[in-house]
């Protein structure tokens, strides 16, 4: 594996309206890896995913992060895109009258132009849509209108799947879910790592929850406190969380400091 | 011949048909804008205001048609048993078929209905006779020669008529255009009317139309304006018995310094009658667009069942949007429901599509156009769907 492959992220300091809420994360998502960052809430999990994805609220103020050898940092929100990064909202913005077919087939033109014909195109959004378990009127909805929570996060891994990213990030896409719609969440990753585009694919899974990691077994485990990573494990850290809540680990972390 | 309907123009008439409507004119129709709209009222506070008023002398062109003008109006579309004439020829070969329409339109409701009654010396009759379908749609395209005209579009759908019309206007730089819509659809006869133009800098294009829908009848009405001009367009649809219905649709998107002002109102006279008003107006640079909409339900229209639904979204930092929706209840029982939305394209929404790899001016463009897609939906036939998405895009760019 060369020295600059995957999404590397090192020192990074992240500030929202001059309060800093990332003080310097350092991590590194292999292309082929599952992550899984987890951490209670406001630990700053929320805001890696969007300062990565380089939201515009978001200002960094130290550090790196590059994919697959290119800085992010310096790109716009699209360049980034392009570049193989893809976010999986938390919350999702509802686009009324922009049909969720037509979307698609902007954002994949976007991201990986003129890697599919329409006859193509169409052929893997059923497919993908069949494995999401998602009604075919879904591709004739507004994108995100009138959504319930189930389908905004389903909408999300359908972008994922006709996207194939390099990288992704699923924000808290396990959250609100119910147990149907995590299962599909988890079926929908498997498929994107099964397929030739997504084979290699490298995921950073954000939760507070161990569940969504019953159906995505995660190769390495990170647990995110206050701006900072503060512990990294295998499989079993998730259910170590899972057993002693977090703050066995806060009390853990904070005896080591 | 019927009163009002092609007598030649003369001053006189002018001043009659603006005295009869308590009018004034729109002074400097090269200047029109907001504040010649506002007028003062008696407590001398300025307030948006339907009352324009026409001051003759103000005009920067003489108001009177030439006598030399040589507007045209053409129709296309196989009429089947159908008729669409000129003006001209319709007043000499079915005198009795407008006199039933001008009969049940009072254009003097309206400032501009009476200016154009006064002054109009062209204009169409399109005439479907019962039970008939036109299957397909009537387009109307009046070409105007030189300022001003004033154009009449009459519209007579006998009971269990169908049938789709489409008015065009191919207007000459600088063009005063007033002209009227009067549709008559009687019982169980269904009318999609249609139009969309683009008023450039200097222009104006005013827009009277009236409309009455009888017993399980319905009208579909759909407007697209564009430009920097100034374009104003003053509707009243009257549902006159029970099961009319009534859907208007409407985009503005002004530019420039354009200036888009419509008041429409619809009148549930009967009970168990329904309409259905939206508007979706986007305004871009230093234009204004403004909407007044009024749901009237008189006291015995039990039943009605009544929405208005008017959204804004201002896309240049000086842009100005008014949107004043009003409803006047009379009876109990009805539905009635009205709402307004008003901003500019969010962050969210752009960062979102951005982050899909759309670039800023692409994800704005996607929203905007998001924005106007039910509207457009509205519109009768897919070639004028496209061209209107075309224009939009093109506005938006």
């Amino acid at each position: 594996m060369s020295e600059t492959m995957g999404l590397r992220v090192a020192g990074l300091r992240a500030t929202v309206e001059n309060t800093e809420i990332l003080r310097g994360i350092d991590l590194v998502v292999e292309p082929g890896k599952i992550h899984a960052l987890m951490g209670p809430n406001g630990s700053g999990k929320s805001t890696l995913a969007l300062s990565l994805a380089g939201h515009p609220h978001y200002q960094v103020t130290a550090g790196t992060a590059t994919l697959d050898g290119t800085s992010l940092l310096d790109l716009s929100p699209e360049k980034r895109a392009r570049a193989g990064l893809f976010l999986s909202f938390q919350y999702p913005a509802a686009i009324p009258g922009v049909k969720v077919a037509n979307f698609l087939h902007a954002a994949r033109q976007a991201v990986r132009p003129g890697s599919l014909a329409p006859a193509a195109f169409r052929a893997m959004l059923v497919e993908k849509m069949d494995i999401l378990g998602m009604d075919p009127s879904f591709m004739g909805r507004y994108l995100n209108d009138g959504f319930s929570g189930g389908e905004k996060k389903r909408l999300e891994m359908l972008q994922m799947a006709m996207l194939a990213p390099k990288y992704a990030i699923l924000d808290e896409t396990d959250s609100g879910l119910d147990v149907d719609a995590l299962r599909a969440v988890g079926d929908s990753i498997a498929a994107l790592r099964a397929s030739e585009e997504g084979r290699q694919a490298g995921m950073l899974i954000i939760t507070h929850y161990p569940r969504i990691l019953k159906h995505v077994t995660p190769d390495v485990v990170h647990v995110m406190m206050d701006g900072r990573i503060v512990l990294t494990g295998g499989h079993d850290l998730a259910e170590r969380i899972e057993r002693e809540g977090y703050d066995g680990i806060r009390d853990e972390v904070g005896a080591r400091a | 011949m019927p009163e009002g309907l092609l007598a030649p123009p003369t001053r006189d008439r002018l001043q009659s048909a603006a005295n009869a409507a308590d009018a004034r004119i729109l002074a400097h129709a090269a200047r029109a804008r907001a504040v010649d709209l506002y007028l003062t009222n008696s407590s001398g506070r300025t307030r948006p205001n339907r009352r324009w008023k026409i001051d003759l002398d103000a005009l920067a062109f003489d108001p009177l048609p030439s006598a030399s003008a040589k507007h045209e109006v053409t129709f296309s579309g196989s009429l089947g048993r159908a008729i669409a004439l000129p003006l001209a020829t319709a007043a000499r070969e079915h005198a009795e078929t407008l006199a039933h329409i001008t009969r049940r339109i009072d254009l003097e409701r309206s400032k501009f209905g009476a200016l154009a009654l006064g002054l109009s010396s062209f204009g169409a009759l399109v005439h479907v006779p019962a039970d008939y379908d036109v299957a397909e749609p009537i387009v109307i395209t009046y070409t105007i020669d030189s300022i001003p005209a004033f154009p009449r579009t009459l519209v007579f759908l006998e009971p269990g008529a169908r049938a789709t019309v489409i008015v065009e206007f191919l207007n000459p730089t600088g063009a005063f255009v007033v002209g009227t819509s009067e549709l008559i659809v009687e019982e169980r006869a269904h009318l999609h009317y249609a139009t969309m133009q683009r008023v450039d800098s200097g222009s104006v294009a005013v827009e009277c139309a009236l409309s009455h829908v009888g017993r399980d009848a319905s009208v579909v009405l759909a407007s697209a304006d564009f430009g920097e001009g100034l374009i104003v367009r003053d509707r009243e649809s009257s549902l006159d018995a029970s099961g009319a219905r009534m859907e208007q649709s409407a985009i503005f998107l002004p530019t420039g310094n354009g200036h888009l002002d419509v008041a429409a109102t619809v009148r549930h006279v009967a009970g168990n009658t329904s309409s259905q008003t939206v508007v979706k107006a986007a305004a871009g640079d230093e234009s204004i667009a403004r909407f007044l909409g009024n749901i009237v339900i008189l006291p015995h229209a039990a039943g009605s069942d009544a929405s208005l639904r008017d959204d804004a979204l201002i896309l240049g930092p000086k842009a100005h949007i008014d949107s004043v929706p009003a409803l006047e209840i009379a009876c109990n029982d009805v539905k009635a429901y009205h709402g307004a939305t008003i901003g500019a394209i969010d962050d969210e929404q752009i960062f979102y599509l951005r982050s899909r790899g759309l670039d800023e001016n692409e994800a704005r463009r996607t929203i905007a156009l998001g924005f106007f897609e039910p509207v457009v939906d509205a519109f009768p036939t897919a070639s004028l769907r496209e061209s209107l998405t075309r224009r939009i895009v093109a506005t938006l760019r």
